[in-house]
C-alpha cells in the first residue's frame, strides 16, 4: 500500500504538472486537475466572473446547449451569439461589447465578463491561429479573460487542418483545459491557468464547486501517463486518422455534411432509410433533423476506435 | 453493435480500468500502478 497526501498535492500530480508545463513550454502556468468537463467549465467561469457578469459564447457552445444550465446555476448568464459554423469571431465579440456599452443604462443588463470557446467546437470545427489571435486581441481590447474548453483538445490539435500548437494555445488563452475524459483517460481534465490575475484562490473555487478529489493521485497518474512519450497526441492522431477515413468514404459516396469538420466528429446527412440501415449495426447519434426525409447523424471516433470497425462502417457506407 | 456514438462512452473505457478500480478499493494501488497505468492507454 502506498500513501500520499491528498487533494492533488501528491507527487504524481506534481509529476503530471511538470510534464504538461513542458508540453506547453511554459513553467509559469498553474495546473489543476478536475474530474470532468462540466465541473471544469462551471468552476473556471464562476471563478473568473463577478456576480453581475455573464460569459460570451457561441449559441452552439457546449456550455449553452449541453450542460443543463450548469453555468446559469452559478448565477451567471451565458450570453449566446448565433454562429453558422460553431465559431465565434472577434467582430462578434466587439459587437456584443458595444451593444452592452452603448445601452442606455448598461447596469440594467448582464455585463459581458469573459469569453468562452471550445477547441474543437461543439460541431467539430476548429479555429485557425489567425482567428484565435484576433479573438485574443479583442479580449485584450475589452479586458475580457479568454477561456478555452479543451475537452477534445487533442482531436483539435491533431487535425490535419490545425495550424496551432499546444504552446501557442498556452500563449493565447488566459485559462484552458486539456481534456482527458474524451481522450484516453478514465476521467479528468487538466485546467491550465496562464493569467497571473486568475491564479489566486482557484483551489478555493475548486473545493466550493465540489471538484477537489481527495484521492487526487488518480488524476495525476493518468495525466503523467498521457504526457509521457507523446501518448496524448499519438492516441488523438489515431482518432483523427480513423475519422478522416470515414469522411473520405462518405464523400466518395456523395453524401453531404451538416458541417465540414476536420476533427473526430463527422456529421453526414443521411436519408431516413440510410440512417435506419446503418443503425442496425452501428451506434450513431442523431444530431439534427434536416427535413422529413433527411437527418444529420454524428459519427464519432476516439482513441479506442478500432481500425477494423471503421473498415466495417466504410463497407456499409459503400453499400448504401 | 459497433459504437461510433461518442468519444467518452463506456466502449471507450479500457477493460483494465476495472482492474484499476479494484486495485484502488483493494488498497493495492501502489503495487500495481505502473502496469495499470500502461494498460489504461493500451
Amino acid at each position: 500500500m502506498e500513501q500520499t497526501v491528498g487533494y492533488g498535492e501528491d507527487a504524481y500530480c506534481d509529476e503530471a504538472r511538470k510534464l504538461i508545463q513542458k508540453a506547453c513550454q511554459r513553467e509559469d502556468v498553474d495546473i489543476h486537475f478536475l474530474v470532468g468537463g462540466t465541473q471544469a467549465n462551471t468552476t473556471v467561469i464562476a471563478h473568473i466572473l463577478r456576480p453581475h457578469q455573464g460569459v460570451i459564447a457561441a449559441s452552439s457552445g457546449h456550455i449553452n446547449v449541453h450542460e443543463t444550465g450548469a453555468i446559469e446555476s452559478t448565477g451567471h448568464k451565458v450570453l449566446a451569439i448565433p454562429t453558422d459554423d460553431g465559431k465565434l469571431t472577434a467582430s462578434q465579440i466587439e459587437e456584443a461589447m458595444l451593444e452592452h456599452i452603448n445601452e442606455d443604462g448598461p447596469e440594467h443588463m448582464v455585463q459581458p465578463g469573459m469569453v468562452y470557446l471550445s477547441f474543437p467546437t461543439e460541431i467539430g470545427t476548429i479555429y485557425s491561429a489567425e482567428e484565435l489571435k484576433a479573438i485574443r486581441a479583442m479580449c485584450d481590447k475589452y479586458d475580457l479573460p479568454l477561456f478555452i474548453d479543451g475537452a477534445r483538445l487533442g482531436y483539435g490539435l491533431c487535425s490535419p487542418e490545425c495550424d496551432l500548437t499546444l504552446p501557442q494555445l498556452s500563449q493565447l488563452a488566459d485559462v484552458f483545459y486539456i481534456g482527458g475524459t474524451k481522450v484516453g483517460a478514465l476521467f479528468g481534465e487538466a485546467v491550465i491557468i496562464t493569467s497571473d490575475a486568475l491564479k489566486k484562490d482557484f483551489r478555493y473555487s475548486i473545493k466550493q464547486h465540489g471538484g477537489m478529489l481527495a484521492k487526487g493521485r488518480l488524476l495525476g497518474i493518468q495525466f503523467a501517463t498521457l504526457f509521457t512519450d507523446d501518448l496524448y497526441f499519438q492516441i488523438s492522431r489515431h482518432a483523427i486518422d480513423e475519422a478522416m477515413r470515414i469522411r473520405a468514404a462518405l464523400q466518395a459516396k456523395g453524401i453531404g455534411f451538416l458541417i465540414d469538420s476536420p476533427t473526430n466528429q463527422q456529421f453526414p446527412i443521411f436519408t431516413n432509410e440510410q440512417a435506419a440501415i446503418l443503425s442496425q449495426n452501428f451506434l450513431l447519434s442523431p444530431w439534427k433533423r434536416i427535413d422529413d426525409t433527411h437527418v444529420a447523424m454524428r459519427i464519432c471516433t476516439s482513441w479506442a476506435t478500432k481500425h477494423e470497425n471503421v473498415d466495417c462502417l466504410i463497407e456499409a457506407i459503400d453499400k448504401l | 453493435m459497433i459504437q461510433f456514438q461518442c468519444d467518452y462512452n463506456e466502449g471507450a473505457i479500457p477493460v483494465s480500468c476495472n482492474v484499476f478500480l479494484i486495485a484502488i478499493w483493494s488498497r493495492r494501488w501502489g503495487m500495481v500502478k505502473m502496469p495499470i497505468a500502461m494498460k489504461l492507454v493500451n
